[in-house]
């Protein structure tokens, strides 16, 4: 009864699954950090994260079972689930064994979940390309910052790069303590100790109002359906909307007659 | 006027304008340039109607010179008037785009002075916005009336124009709209069209590129303001298509805002019901391979504002079903109720592993409310009552009514209105 503990890093989920394979692991579970309590009844085993190896697993996926089956354990991964990492393993060892054609078995198990997982994070990819919100700074740097329910910092990054290459920017995830900064067709992911202080610049304020004054005058006052507005863009991301984040101020609220 | 101000003027007055999408352009950023296109389209926020925001859509003057009796700029209404400078809207479009607000540009205007002044402020405005270096996506309304040369320069900066049709008929235009043409609505259509066709013939010969409305045209029809029946919105509809090569055919629900003689009275609600099957029935002509003639015939030339248009076709072609979801094609299984193209692609792809029981599909996640009345599978049918299309119709009535929860979005929209309306009065007064 084997519980494996690795870094929760890409790279450390592959070098799990490399010894897994090379030792014979079954484990149980697969978990991204050190639980709180051990149960005494399994074996904890803490895997190292090892370049080498996880490059193995991963030209191996690659050539045997073809870049999309390794992009979907990619994306099923940055979910964090750790209770279905465990999924992932198996979804990879089962294309291992039957090849990639358990991709189209819709009906199993394992590929369900896993295909689950990674509808999920593609969907608030997506999302968030549209709901990440930029104030610009004192200094004209681009700062938002977003707390994503899954780790899809770095899919959303390319997008923002291509976009505004003459720009400087910075998206923070505040739940994960980690930004991107990016600059003349460049990113890095970096982690942060502690929030970052920011100064905005003057004319901000001016354009949020300017945005919230437009967003309130767009809505069809026949057609409305707040309930609607919450499936489409779930409260969970109000937070850091500017339309949404502070209440209408006098005068916003009233039409135009 | 303030900037303030006039923003809030001419958003209201630009947002019966239903089209709001930013997809189907794949403009590249330029070095040194801001922004780029998403094909799939981007979403930035809902409103509180759930409609969504993906351009900043304005109107460039709501000073308009034509008194049409159903729109809310016309000449004779008492309300405020302003006027962009082409400045303002840059200023505003690159600072919404910077802080990712907003896909790009949607711009409309109603006639200052003459179709031909409007339409050069209008150029004024992307061309500027294109010299900043901005690649971001533009959306710009065609002025019926303009001359065809200059619509066709607007055609090189921006990634789509529409020119609004409005109404379903010759007849209804004259009444409703009679300083506007039908052929200064038809003219720039066919002009965009050739503009495409030649530029993407263009693409083939030369290497270097230019862009021609890469993103395609559109254009919007007001449902319920006139009487035209479903049949020849959706006839009309599939020659748009055809002929013109429009990528989209918008549908807006007329919004009484004031009484007049040939309009519905003030008091009748929008047919939203009556739009969204439209827009189920465009769906169908544009993805599910239907013709508009099969969707409505002669003697029925209305969709049941209780059943979708896919529900309603099967229920009149009753003899081809129940199909066998493990042998049909892909064409026959889009043809059945509650199956979508998703669902399709599905079940073509779980079906090379194994045959498909009904609990398979269910796992699967394919909405089996409507299709179980139309599958088998194995040989099993699993819609609980025998086969005749009047307990069929029933069935399919009897969850529309008792049962709040559907799967789909929109669905759930509905449920809302009729709850809230009668159906006459969904019907808005025709």
């Amino acid at each position: 009864m084997e519980v494996l503990i690795y870094d929760g890093s890409f790279e450390g989920f592959l070098s799990t699954v490399y010894e897994c394979y090379y030792k014979k692991y079954y484990p149980l579970e697969i978990l991204r950090r050190e639980p709180a309590i051990r149960n005494f009844i399994y074996s904890y085993q803490k895997i190292a994260t090892s370049e080498q190896k996880s490059q193995k697993v991963y030209d191996a996926i690659k050539i045997k079972l073809g870049s999309d089956f390794l992009k979907k354990c990619y994306m099923a991964h940055l979910a964090e689930i750790q209770t279905e990492n465990v999924k992932i393993y198996e979804f990879i060892r089962m294309g291992f064994s039957q090849g990639r054609i358990i991709t189209e078995d819709l009906t199993h198990p394992i590929v369900m979940t896993v295909e689950d997982l990674r509808k999920k994070v593609t969907r608030e990819q997506h999302r968030l390309l549209g709901l990440t919100r930029f104030s610009i700074l004192d200094d004209e740097t681009l700062f938002s910052v977003i707390e994503p329910k899954y780790d899809v910092l770095s899919l959303i990054a390319p997008h923002f790069s291509e976009r505004l290459l003459t720009e400087r920017w910075v998206i923070y995830d505040k739940k994960r303590k980690t930004a991107v900064f990016g600059q003349d067709e460049n990113w890095i992911r970096k982690e942060i100790t502690d929030d970052p202080e920011v100064v905005f610049h003057s004319q901000e304020e001016e354009y949020r109002k300017l945005w919230r004054a437009f967003h309130r005058s767009l809505a069809i006052e026949e057609r409305r359906n707040p309930k609607l507005q919450k499936q489409l863009m779930p409260k969970y991301y109000w937070k850091y909307l500017t339309e949404k984040s502070s209440p209408p101020e006098d005068g916003e609220n009233t039409a135009l007659q | 006027m303030e900037l303030h101000r006039k923003l809030k003027i001419l958003s209201d007055a630009a947002k019966y304008d239903v089209s709001c999408s930013s997809s189907g352009s794949k403009r590249k950023n330029t070095p040194g340039g801001m922004g780029n296109a998403s094909q799939a389209g981007i979403c930035h926020s809902w409103t509180e109607d759930g409609r969504c925001v993906s351009l900043l859509k304005i109107l460039y003057s709501n000073a308009c010179i034509y008194d049409c009796v159903y729109c809310t700029n016309r000449r004779s209404k008492d309300r405020e008037r302003a006027t962009f400078t082409p400045r303002e809207v840059v200023e505003l479009t690159l600072n919404f785009y910077k802080r990712n607000y907003i896909e790009g540009l949607f711009l409309s205007s109603g006639v200052l002075k003459n179709p031909d002044y409007t339409m050069e402020q209008m150029i004024e405005v992307v061309k500027k916005l294109r010299e900043t270096n901005f690649n971001g996506y533009i959306h710009l309304k065609g002025i019926p009336g303009a001359d065809p040369f200059l619509v066709h320069k607007a055609g090189e900066y921006v990634d789509r124009m529409s020119v609004n049709i409005e109404f379903p008929s010759e007849k209804s235009l004259l009444l409703l709209a009679p300083q506007k043409e039908r052929r200064g609505i038809l003219q720039p259509m066919n002009l965009l069209e050739r503009g495409i066709r030649e530029n993407r013939e263009e693409h083939r010969s030369l290497s270097q590129k230019r862009s021609f409305l890469p993103a395609g045209q559109s254009t919007q029809l007001i449902v319920g303001a006139s009487p035209e029946n479903d049949r020849t919105i959706i006839r009309l509809t599939e020659g748009l298509y055809h002929k013109y090569q429009l990528k989209r055919v918008y549908y807006s629900a007329y919004i009484p805002t004031e009484e007049h003689s040939l309009l519905p009275s003030i008091q009748s609600k929008p047919p939203l019901l009556r739009e969204h099957r439209l827009y189920q029935a465009d769906w169908l002509l544009r993805f599910y391979g239907f013709k508009a003639e099969e969707l409505l015939g002669e003697s029925n030339p209305n969709f049941d504002l209780n059943l979708d248009p896919k529900c309603f076709w099967a229920l009149q072609n009753f003899e081809r079903f129940p199909m066998e979801i493990n042998l049909v094609s892909y064409d026959v299984l889009l043809r059945i109720p509650g199956i979508g193209v998703r669902s399709a692609m599905k079940i073509l792809r779980a079906r090379k592993i194994k045959k498909l029981s009904f609990e398979d599909l269910k796992k699967m996640g394919v909405v089996l409310k409507r299709a179980k009345y139309f599958i088998l599978c194995n040989g099993k049918y699993h819609g609980g009552v025998s086969l005749y299309p009047d307990n069929v119709r029933a069935q399919l009535l009897g969850f529309n009514k008792n049962q709040g929860v559907q799967l789909s979005i929109f669905d759930q929209q509905h449920q809302r209105i009729l709850k809230e309306e009668e159906k006459s009065k969904v019907m808005g007064g025709f």
